[in-house]
């Protein structure tokens, strides 16, 4: 059982965690970076044994753990699979994380999966199927999700809700809390010329459970510039921006340095981690200058 | 809030999916797909280009995360070309990707391309093998006075090969120089084992590939042998046995 401390806590710290990769968990051990929490994809650990869980056991003694789904397929239109769903459950009873999270995508369809975040539209329809989907996780699990905005590469004509409404409504119906990732909402705007401010005029704090911020990769495409949410490098100066502008508003939550590709030294992860950090306490510092 | 307009050309959220999964899996571009996407400056095509990039490529590096060895013995672009076949044939069921691979070997063995280098499908099982090994369930080892069963752990993996298969695995992961493999060399049955954590590999004779196979059919017979004090393989037994 994980002595990790309660979320509450973390927050007080007001410290970045980073993604747990297989590549550092002997340096982890070793080192022991000043990181708030590690954060796992949850699917690399739907093993049974061996070293990933040897290393997780330990390095979740030390730390607090976030675990992060991506193929439970919130958006599929015949529901969860009961199957997928055990497993998660079955993890999470293991680690006991101080956070769960998943995606407003799609994944999987009558037994096959895509291993990809596929959009949904932003429909009345969508919104009663993904409420249901999440209810059934959060019955099955105990506990509340936090549900992340994904990338968007592609809009639909018929979607009539903006994200961040849909996402408000997915809360008020489920109760469940929000992850914002904010290279996310970089990357959606940028491909689908749309405003990055709708998300803090609409998005209520107070739902917000997670921050992600990540780096993103450019490609042209027959001359247009798509952003590919490849988690491949730092942190862009426009994500932290958005950061600033994000805490300056709504107070900081616990966030998630995110790095899942081109994986870097274990420095280069808490360096950016680090960099977070000063954003964070600078911006406390602002609230509270009698503190100094 | 507000039902929104009534689009009843628009397809319902079950339909896109399947539309969107034969665009994923086979290139099938439905026109109701097509439609429903706004193009914004691409071409609805284009746009549902980057999913269908975004599926290849995770799995390819998958497989590559895999198979390590046998993308240095076929090179990177044979791999990937290979790979991308394997993958319209193979596509994964479920969203744990470190269930899926299991039959890479035995397509790898039957690619017409991959006739000439026929020793890389081993090379491929002998991958897959260390990766159900490391994965496997963590057992407790059998002791003899605990009166209890004895089988074989679920982490041991038997490789029959008519390749010089250690060797092979020696020079593709850089332990020994590639002039040193002798295709000529007598076969190499190689025995995975996990000790904790830590997965080794062992040449195992044919004979002992065939008493292996016979004790894992028979956990009676494997139980008796360990409590008579009997070796009933050569090599590194004590993680081989594990309580029932």
């Amino acid at each position: 059982m994980s002595t990790h401390k309660p979320a509450g806590e973390i927050l007080s710290s007001r410290r970045c965690g980073i993604s747990l990769k297989a590549d550092h968990y002997q340096a982890v051990l070793t080192s022991r970076p000043d990181v708030a929490f590690f954060e796992i994809h949850a699917e690399n650990y739907m093993v049974e044994g061996g070293a990933h869980h040897h290393f997780l056991r330990d390095i979740a003694s030390h730390y607090p753990l976030s675990i992060h789904g991506v193929g439970l397929s919130l958006g599929t239109a015949d529901g969860i699979d009961s199957g997928h769903l055990e497993r998660l459950a079955n993890l999470i009873d293991r680690y006991q994380p101080f956070l769960v999270s998943e995606h407003l995508a799609w994944a999987a369809d009558n037994g096959t999966y895509l291993n990809d975040l596929l959009p949904v539209p932003l429909t009345t329809e969508s919104l009663t199927i993904i409420a249901d989907n999440i209810k059934r996780v959060q019955d099955r699990l105990g506990r509340q999700i936090l549900v992340e905005n994904p990338s968007s590469y592609m809009a639909f004509k018929h979607s009539h809700i903006p994200e961040p409404d849909f996402l408000m409504e997915l809360a008020a119906k489920t109760e469940c809390g929000l992850l914002l990732d904010l290279n996310n909402i970089a990357v959606s705007a940028s491909n689908l010329g749309t405003q990055t401010d709708c998300w803090t005029k609409t998005i209520d704090p107070a739902l917000v459970g997670e921050i992600h911020l990540a780096g993103h990769d450019s490609r042209v495409v027959n001359g247009v510039t798509i952003k590919i949410d490849d988690h491949g490098s730092p942190i862009s100066p426009e994500v932290f921006d958005l950061f600033n502008a994000w805490i300056a508003r709504s107070g900081a939550v616990p966030t998630l340095m995110e790095w899942d590709s081109n994986i870097p030294a274990l420095d280069v992860l808490v360096q950016e981690a680090v960099k977070v950090d000063s954003v964070i306490a600078h911006q406390a510092k602002q609230q509270s200058p009698s503190d100094g | 809030m507000d039902e929104g307009p009534q689009d009843n050309m628009a397809p319902t959220l079950s339909e896109l999916q399947k539309m969107m999964q034969a665009w994923v899996l086979r290139g099938e571009l439905d026109p109701r797909l097509e439609e429903s996407i706004d193009p914004i400056g691409l071409t609805a095509q284009e746009r549902l280009q980057i999913h269908s990039n975004n599926y290849s490529l995770s799995l390819k590096q998958a497989l590559a995360d895999t198979f390590p060895l046998v993308q240095v013995f076929l090179g990177e672009a044979f791999f990937n070309g290979l790979a991308g076949e394997f993958i319209k044939k193979h596509p994964p069921k479920e969203p744990m990707l470190s269930e899926w691979g299991g039959d890479f070997a035995g397509f790898t063995q039957d690619f017409e391309a991959a006739k000439g280098v026929a020793y890389v499908a081993d090379v491929a099982a002998l991958e897959w093998a260390i990766h159900v090994s490391a994965n496997a369930r963590d057992e407790a080892l059998y002791e003899p006075a605990s009166g209890k069963p004895a089988k074989m752990a679920n982490s041991a993996q038997l490789v029959k090969s008519r390749w010089p298969l250690m060797m092979l695995w020696m020079a593709g992961s850089g332990q020994i120089p590639p002039e040193a493999i002798d295709m000529d060399a007598a076969p190499q049955n190689i025995l995975v084992v996990r000790k904790e954590s830590a997965v080794k590999l062992h040449i195992v004779s044919d004979a002992d590939c065939a008493n292996y196979l016979k004790l894992l059919g028979s956990p009676s017979e494997l139980t008796a042998l360990l409590k008579a004090g009997q070796s009933p393989l050569n090599g590194e037994e004590r993680h081989l046995f594990v309580a029932a």
